[in-house]
């Protein structure tokens, strides 16, 4: 039987009259990587505070390692690591001196060059923070949440802003966690990110879980539908939605690409390409595909996950 | 106790690193310490009215009475009530008392009693025109230009060294017996522009054996004014932006507890304090002559009382505000009265009734002049339990008051 990092249960938070966080409850397994999602304003950042201990819960209890608590207190972050969404550090430290001085705060911690060649940050050591670039200061902040050699790892948004390259080094410090067993709980924008790194998905909206499931399991949590993509030019993409109105039960429209769910794909290709015939419009970019992540998510709360 | 050393340690570095933190709280203070002892040692001020006695132990005579019309002549100078002929437009230099006019008490019992206000404060200075002064005068000008101008016919002064008023008062008076003596010499033919003006200076301040200047008066209002600028702005400064900006947040989410980090702060900013400190006296002692010595138990159990003080002040502030420029906007408020209504660098005597009133609850007050009088720098008129007292207050009341509103993470 797979153990437990963290149970959640019943987890509540309020702000004056506005529900945050409702009723929360899941699980997280040791060796997992659980990620969050939901629109901004869903709960997703006021969860992790909770269970980051930077919030008192309203409500709720957590379960840490078999350890119930209704809130984390110092014991339990001894055993965390976190990266937050929005943070600095002082300017004027340099880089080795910033690890040097989170390391102090746990009671074990690993050697201040592992962590440097762990986030690869060994030729910025003597640099100060304020000359390094988001995507430096990015792998110094995960050294830093990296530096007790945490069992749970919370990484809220960590390649939001970040190039192609340094988001690739971010994905590869969560693989390696993976495959050394570290729980890690990850909230994303990126669609790709989540589906790449994720064994476990909850979908948040209105400070409710929605959804809950491996990314596979919630795509195929959409049925048999198969999601027809193609662009059309000018007003051609209306013309196009209606002719597949009869086949489609869900059409949406995103500048001149057209994106429709359909139960039976034969139907809708035949009825698309005698439109496309008739009218003598030309169809580029066509693709057909299985629903992933994106289309879960856009189908249960009617928005896309950067909105 | 690592985590709070490396809170510690993270302060002082990050203050040294930054260039506005390193000249608040290090430039500055040096540079005034040097402005300051530059252009009020030495130099009289008329824009200063100083409380001097005058006591004269020779009788008045009838006939040329010398010493009535020396008396006169700082009458004038005063412009105080008793002068015959006050000139209405002539500035007053000095409010003048004359203790032993028509009293039957002995010269010496009423320079006692002179001197001892002179220590507590009250007086700036005294002047004391011996007995037989009008008989060497005569015989002086008898003696005409052969006399031997090296003789003196002098003049006392009692003064309290290294207090900027009782200095002040005393380059005044010298300059006004100069002048008479350079107008008896020219009056006898006998005017040695080379010679010593008649007038020997006694000290009473509780050192007898040291001579003090006005930098040994100001070297602890300058201690004492860095610590009031490191904790006015440094503290609030710091904190908020630190909260503002996530510095702090990312602490919160580590086992360091909002205490432990407050421990480690402020065992930062004392020790900052301490460079601050130590290199204002090591300027005050080796570049500007200053004998005052902070070093010794109690002047610097008192600094730390006046670290503190400006400690629990900042965090005031920072409670205060919702924002860094808030907690600066309050901060530069404050620091005005403050500084200037504490005695900080000079003895402030006669003020408005209103301006007394923030002299008396403003800790600068009892912190300058406990820190100078523990130093023997300054014999004071506050008492010692008030010394401890009001910003023992101070302390109790902002940290009460910011423990209760200082918010140590970003408002949602």
């Amino acid at each position: 039987m797979e153990q437990v990092a963290l149970k959640v249960q019943s987890l509540g938070k309020r702000y004056g009259g506005v529900v945050a966080v409702d009723s929360l409850s899941f699980e997280v397994l040791v060796g997992h990587v659980f990620t969050l999602l939901g629109p901004n304003g869903a709960g997703k950042t006021t969860t992790l505070e909770m269970l980051e201990g930077i919030r008192i819960p309203d409500k709720g209890e957590i379960e840490l390692f078999g350890r119930r608590l209704a809130r984390i207190d110092r014991v339990a972050k001894q055993r965390m690591g976190v990266l937050l969404q929005e943070g600095n550090f002082e300017p004027y430290l340099r880089v080795r001196e910033v690890i040097r001085l989170f390391a102090s705060f746990f009671d074990r911690s690993i050697p201040v060059e592992k962590v440097l060649a762990m986030v690869a940050l060994q030729e910025k050591e003597r640099a100060l923070v304020r000359s390094l670039s988001g995507g430096q200061r990015q792998r110094l902040a995960l050294g830093v949440a990296l530096v007790n050699d945490p069992d749970l790892v919370f990484l809220d948004e960590p390649t939001t802003g970040l190039d192609p390259q340094a988001r690739r080094n971010i994905w590869d410090i969560v693989t390696d966690l993976k495959q050394r067993e570290r729980t890690l709980i990850l909230t994303t924008h990126y669609m790709d990110e989540a589906e790449a790194l994720s064994d476990d998905v909850r979908i948040m909206d209105h400070g409710k879980l929605i959804a809950a499931g491996s990314p596979a399991a919630l795509a195929a949590g959409l049925g048999q539908e198969t999601i027809l993509e193609f662009s059309a030019a000018g007003a051609a993409a209306n013309e196009a939605s209606r002719a597949l109105d009869a086949c489609c039960h869900e059409i949406r429209i995103d500048g001149e690409t057209v994106i429709a769910h359909t139960m039976d794909l034969m139907q809708a290709m035949e009825q698309l390409l005698a439109w496309s015939k008739r009218k003598g419009v030309r169809l580029s970019n066509m693709v057909v595909r299985q629903p992933n992540l994106e289309d879960v998510f856009l189908s249960l709360t009617g928005r896309t996950l950067r909105e | 106790m690592k985590d709070i050393l490396s809170i510690a340690v993270t302060y002082v570095l990050t203050a040294f690193r930054e260039r506005t933190t390193l000249f608040w709280f290090l430039v500055f203070p040096l540079f005034l310490l040097v402005i300051l002892t530059m252009v009020f040692s030495g130099i009289g001020s008329t824009s200063i009215v100083s409380d001097v006695a005058l006591v004269r132990d020779e009788p008045p005579q009838a006939g040329f009475d010398a010493a009535g019309l020396v008396e006169q002549a700082f009458r004038d100078l005063g412009g105080a009530g008793t002068s015959a002929t006050p000139e209405a437009e002539q500035p007053q230099l000095f409010a003048l008392s004359e203790p032993a006019l028509g009293s039957d008490e002995p010269v010496a019992e009423i320079l006692d009693t002179q001197r001892d206000l002179l220590r507590k404060g009250e007086l700036d200075a005294i002047i004391v025109i011996p007995a037989g002064f009008n008989a060497e005068l005569t015989e002086r000008i008898a003696a005409g230009p052969d006399a031997d101008q090296a003789a003196g016919i002098e003049i006392e002064v009692w003064v309290d060294a290294g207090r900027a008023t009782s200095e002040l008062a005393s380059d005044v008076i010298g300059q006004v017996v100069a002048t008479i003596d350079r107008e008896i010499r020219i009056a006898t033919g006998g005017y040695d522009p080379g010679a010593e003006p008649p007038v020997t200076y006694e000290t009473v301040s509780p050192d007898e054996g040291r001579e003090l200047k006005y930098v040994d008066f100001l070297l602890p209002g300058v201690v004492v004014m860095g610590f009031l600028t490191a904790g006015l702005f440094g503290v609030p400064g710091n904190i908020l932006y630190g909260r503002d900006q996530g510095l702090l947040r990312r602490y919160w989410v580590t086992p360091l507890s909002v205490p432990r980090y407050l421990f480690g702060y402020t065992l930062g900013h004392l020790a900052l304090c301490g460079i601050q400190a130590t290199a204002i006296v090591a300027l005050g002692k080796f570049g500007l002559g200053a004998t005052v010595s902070l070093v010794q138990p109690a002047t610097l159990l008192f600094l730390l009382l006046t670290a503190c003080t400006f400690l629990a002040f900042g965090f005031l502030i920072a409670s205060l505000a919702r924002t860094a420029n808030g907690g600066m906007a309050i901060a530069n408020i404050l620091n005005m009265p403050l500084m200037f209504l504490g005695g900080l660098f000079f003895s402030i005597g006669d003020v408005p009734i209103a301006l007394r009133v923030i002299m008396l609850v403003n800790p600068v007050t009892y912190l300058a002049e406990g820190v100078r009088r523990v130093s023997g720098v300054e014999a004071g008129t506050v008492p010692w339990l008030a010394m401890l007292l009001v910003p023992g207050a101070w302390i109790v009341g902002s940290i009460l008051i910011a423990a209760k509103r200082l918010s140590w993470d970003v408002e949602r």
